[in-house]
């Protein structure tokens, strides 16, 4: 029976591989340390810009770093934060990142 | 032929002891490493209150400290009755779900090695001694795989741009950029790029076989030691965790193991006193070969110049010897994690340079160099040690009074 769960856990996994092959969330994706996105947070609420310690503790990530995960997972903790925790608050944020070095994109939630 | 060990009760609560246990070796060793990597580095501590939770349910406990603490002691816990034997798989099982329970809680949370340590933990919960080593040999293929599938897929691994970017932030070694400057453009970060997807597909399926095994774990160690040397990081618990699961491919012996010494020789006799003192596994037979009843096919004209040590599988003379039986001894490993675990400022910021030295110490490129030792301190061991062993002389005694 153990033998048979450590089977399913592991086919588990697998499958979540396959998967993060075709979705842009790649949580579970086995890839560590792929990825190396500079990114910087901007969030406008009640009529001002956060400071960095402000996003910090919003959100649990610094307002700008290099970020050794997809720029997804940023997207993904910013949507929470802001469809839950802070759903009243009607912030507006704005992620500037360069993924993997590449040219910079960015994101804006809401997302329109 | 070589006995079989036998568990001894009063010896369990031994933390380094690590055979004899509900699981065959070295499942048991692999999980100590790792819980002693856990406690050295206070992983247990950063398990998180619920905030942002992969699972909505878990938000009920929205920041509670309680909720924090309670994965904390349940990881504390697992940790401590791991070091003492004591129900080993709930422990382990302990101990993985806390971590997994703590990933699940909180987004912020996530990193992959954490992932990692928490899903080779359920799995040793999930061992026994009939499915042995294979769920954890999985866990760690599935790792490498998925880590060059998603290399080889993504456009910036393969242009190098990803690897260009990342050594600007990372690498900490002037000679790397020295050697970029020096290059074609962009001809080193591609280079390190494909070598590094190539090198994850070689672990991949050189650790599907036995035969490749080995080798494949020397490309691991080398991947792993030349991402340290490079960034002087330890990736979370990457840098240990790794070659802490290459042990789960090693063949562990299932009975004890010979050492056929020159019972003439006072070194060889003191050599056997101390080590049968680190021998805690009770995992090595010595024996004078002059009073062995089974030679193992070796000659006494060849026991006479070297110490030889037969397994199941292979006999090990002179250096080769001393270093299975360093391999075999886990006491080896901790003192290799503990030496590694120390904060950076420790090793003036060059742990990798300590990392290199004990992999060069048992890399075959050593074998030479303890060879030759071997063989000066062998050929002049009757005058280093000048008196010969209690066991042979008291026989030749003895027998000469009877006669």
């Amino acid at each position: 029976m153990n033998k048979l769960i450590g089977v399913l856990f592991l086919l588990l996994q697998l499958c979540s591989v396959v998967n993060s092959r075709f979705v842009s969330s790649r949580w579970l994706a086995w890839a560590p340390n792929d990825y190396a996105v500079w990114y910087r947070l901007q969030v406008h609420l009640n009529g001002r810009d956060l400071l960095s310690s402000e996003i910090q503790k919003r959100y649990g990530l610094a307002a700008e770093q290099v970020y050794e995960n997809p720029a997804r997972n940023i997207m993904d903790i910013v949507q929470q934060r802001e469809r839950t925790y802070s759903r009243d608050d009607h912030a507006e944020v704005f992620l500037v990142y360069r993924p993997n070095g590449e040219s910079p994109q960015e994101w804006r939630w809401p997302e329109k | 032929m070589a006995g079989k060990m036998k568990p001894s009760k009063s010896w369990l609560p031994n933390p380094l002891r690590c055979g004899g246990t509900e699981l065959p070796m070295p499942l048991p060793l692999v999980a100590k490493l790792i819980v002693v990597c856990l406690l050295g580095r206070l992983t247990w501590l950063t398990l998180p209150a619920p905030f942002l939770p992969f699972l909505p349910l878990l938000d009920y406990f929205h920041n509670a400290n309680l909720f924090a603490w309670a994965l904390r002691g349940t990881a504390l816990l697992g940790a401590i009755a791991v070091l003492f034997n004591y129900r080993l798989r709930a422990a382990y099982l302990a101990i993985g779900v806390s971590f997994l329970l703590g990933i699940l809680a909180s987004r912020v949370y996530f990193e992959n090695n954490l992932m990692f340590l928490a899903c080779v933990f359920v799995l040793l919960g999930l061992s026994d001694q009939r499915t042995g080593s294979w769920l954890i040999r999985a866990q760690v293929i599935l790792l490498f795989f998925s880590a060059a599938l998603n290399k080889i897929m993504d456009a910036s691994w393969r242009s190098g741009h990803f690897f260009d970017f990342w050594a600007k932030v990372a690498i900490n070694k002037n000679l790397y950029f020295q050697l970029a400057s020096w290059l074609p453009a962009m001809f080193l970060p591609r280079m390190m790029s494909w070598m590094t997807i190539a090198m994850e597909f070689t672990i991949c399926f050189g650790l599907l076989f036995r035969r490749t095994r080995i080798w494949t774990i020397w490309i691991g160690l080398l991947l792993s030691l030349g991402m340290n040397i490079l960034t002087e990081r330890t990736f979370g618990v990457f840098f240990y965790l790794m070659p802490i699961c290459y042990l789960a491919f090693a063949d562990w012996p299932r009975s004890t193991v010979t050492v056929l010494y020159d019972g003439d020789c006072g070194l060889c006799a003191r050599t056997r006193q101390v080590m049968e003192r680190f021998d805690i596994e009770g995992l090595f037979d010595w024996k004078p070969f002059q009073q062995a009843s089974d030679l193992h096919g070796i000659s006494q004209e060849a026991l006479r110049q070297r110490l030889y040590v037969v397994t199941e599988k292979k006999k090990y003379s002179g250096f080769a010897a001393f270093r299975i039986m360093a391999l075999y001894n886990p006491l080896t490993y901790f003192v290799i994690l503990m030496t590694l675990l120390g904060p950076q400022s420790l090793y003036f910021h060059h742990r990798s340079l300590m990392a290199a030295f004990f992999v060069f110490l048992f890399s075959p490129f050593f074998a030479p160099i303890g060879q030759a030792a071997y063989e000066v301190v062998a050929r002049n061991r009757h005058a280093i040690f000048p008196e010969g062993s209690c066991s042979a002389d008291t026989f030749r005694a003895s027998r000469s009074s009877l006669e």
